[in-house]
């Protein structure tokens, strides 16, 4: 079975069978944690986990997966959210944990002016599904969603997010980085649609992949379905490995390869790190962001 | 101080001889001068001392301060006191550069058996480095010559010699891209710099740089090799009349 415990319990909240509301207005700055806690157990599949941000509501959230058990297993996570009108919810995810296979299925609502900004951080896992579906449904919408990814050995991350501009004057953007070293792959799929009456929509994406090891794989998939004519739209996928004339000229002022691959790598990573507005979810994130790193350079 | 002994290298991708048996040896306390035509080897030399693996030596010898480096990475050749400032300084996004100057600094003194400094201590260092530079603090918080101006990376090339304060400073057309009064300053942070125990090897295409950093010794390369050598009026002659009439190689 899957527990999600809160870190606390914010004024304004209610908890519902499935999930949580925050109550209209309520502002929660300090993050709230919700730990999925799992045993042992085989496989997994979690109900929909329903979070509900009511009108003017702002939450600083963090989610992990605490798994406890080492033996190998499948693990299947839905969220649902849905963004009342002005509301905004910062979302940091942080995975970790390369005994089990993760499949995650997020599907986002957002009313108008209202706010998403998601950062995930997933390293060392053995397989991972992410499936982000957002429906900006409100005018002034405004979805931002960014990942890295931090593989090595045979680990695989398949980031999926589609994003329907359904209304006029909404922006969204997606990032998603990968770093990934040995046998390691990649899949990034995004989709955005803008109907035809969605005008004055600003879209952007970027996946950008640095290959650590010639066995590593990325694939990168944009997709563009634009049915409006006055859309801003932005996108870009790079994929390759650490550029020789940067770490020549940071070896020739001493730093040793070791050294100099690693501020790059680092440098590459943190960008989506430090977009993490508050900072003890930052902090949290940038700890984890080292340690994979760190597992991931090694024998590098 | 520096000595390069009938140095031959190639580019390793094209297997393409750049370098046709260069001769020259610095003394400590001297400054030398390379001019030389468009594409005659100038910065695959400084390249090639500094250790760019894209670049392999077929011949010869690099001896820095009684040490051959030929065989050392382009990191050895660093901490044993070797600097060269890029005549295109490369870009490094996501890599701070005030970050970077501490690691560089830090990498020197651990080679040296000297205690590591923690960003507070390497302020005070850093200061009179950015005051002998004449650059702005706010340098130190972007990437590392990301987006810089052209004179903005020179100057950053100079800032890092004055806080590495090599045993040999190679300058490759250093000069190019400067504004007059950033001219002035490298000529100040060189003499600045300059010791009986260190030396300076200053390339460019104008006698106007030699103006600041007066070289005791000028060589002429052309395709590959040192063809003339002489004292600071050389530069001159250079300037005013070309590489024609330069006595070809012997
Ligand atoms: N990677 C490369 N591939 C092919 N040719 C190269 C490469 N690098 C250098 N060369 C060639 O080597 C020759 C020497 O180049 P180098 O940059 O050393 O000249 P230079 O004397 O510094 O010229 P400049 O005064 O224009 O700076 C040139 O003909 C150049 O085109
Ligand atoms: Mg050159």
């Amino acid at each position: 079975m899957i527990k999600t415990n809160l870190s606390f319990r914010p004024s304004g909240i209610t908890e519902t069978d499935l999930g949580f509301e925050l109550a209209p207005g309520t502002v929660v700055n300090d993050p709230l944690w919700l730990l999925h806690k799992l045993d042992n157990t085989a496989s997994v599949n979690s109900e929909p986990i329903q979070i509900v941000i009511g009108e003017g509501a702002s939450l600083t959230m963090g989610t992990r997966i605490d798994r406890t058990g080492t033996e190998d297993s499948d693990i299947s996570i839905v969220y649902d959210v849905k963004l009342a009108k002005g509301a905004s919810v910062h979302w940091t995810s942080i995975q970790s944990g390369s005994t089990y296979s993760v499949n995650e299925l997020i599907t986002v609502t957002q009313l108008a002016d209202s706010r998403l900004d998601r950062v995930a951080i997933v390293g060392d896992v053995k397989d991972y599904q992410s499936t982000i579906r957002v429906a900006l449904d409100g005018e002034g919408a405004h979805s931002n969603i960014q990942g890295l990814g931090l593989l090595k050995d045979k680990q695989e991350l398949d980031l999926t997010i589609t994003i329907d501009h359904n209304v006029p004057n909404c922006t969204s953007n997606q990032l998603a980085k990968n770093i990934l070293a040995d046998c390691s792959k990649t899949t990034f799929t995004g989709l955005v649609s803008v109907a035809r009456d969605a005008q004055k929509t600003n879209t952007e994406q970027l996946n950008r992949n640095l290959l650590l090891s010639d066995q590593a794989r990325a694939i990168s998939q944009p997709q563009l379905l634009i049915d409006a004519d006055d859309v801003l739209c932005a996108h870009g996928s790079t994929t390759g490995a650490l550029e020789e004339s940067q770490l020549f000229y940071l070896m020739s002022r001493g730093l040793s390869r070791e050294d100099a691959t690693s501020v790059m790598v680092v440098g590459f990573a943190e960008e989506v790190v430090e977009g993490i507005p508050n900072e003890s979810v930052k902090a949290v994130a940038k700890a984890e962001m080292t340690a994979q790193l760190a597992l991931v350079l090694e024998g590098f | 101080m520096l000595e390069i002994k009938n140095l031959h290298a190639k580019i390793v991708e094209e297997n393409l001889p750049i370098l046709k048996g260069v001769n020259l040896t610095i003394k400590a306390g001297e400054t030398h001068a390379i001019m030389g035509p468009n594409g005659s080897g100038k910065s695959t030399l400084s390249k090639v001392l500094a250790g760019d693996p894209a670049y392999e030596i077929t011949a010869g010898e690099i001896i820095l301060d009684g040490k051959p480096i030929q065989e050392e990475s382009e990191t050895d050749r660093a901490l044993m006191g070797l600097f060269m400032a890029f005549q295109y300084p490369v870009e490094v996004p996501g890599v701070n550069n005030g970050s970077f100057l501490r690691m560089a600094y830090n990498a020197q003194r651990k080679f040296r058996e000297e205690e590591e400094v923690d960003p507070l201590e390497f302020q005070t260092v850093l200061e009179k480095k950015l005051n002998l530079v004449g650059m702005d603090e706010s340098f130190l918080d972007r990437d590392l010559n990301f987006g810089f101006s052209g004179g903005e990376k020179k100057r950053n090339e100079i800032l890092q010699m004055a806080v590495l304060d090599p045993k040999v400073a190679i300058l490759d057309e250093t000069d190019s891209g400067l504004d007059v009064d950033a001219l002035k300053s490298v000529g100040e942070v060189v003499s600045a710099l300059k010791r009986p125990d260190n030396a300076f090897l200053v390339i460019t295409h104008y006698q106007r740089l030699l103006n600041y950093i007066v070289p005791d010794v000028v060589h002429a390369m052309v395709d590959g090799r040192i063809v003339q050598t002489g004292d600071k009026s050389l530069a001159l002659t250079l300037d005013e009349h070309g590489y024609e009439t330069v006595g070809t190689a012997s």
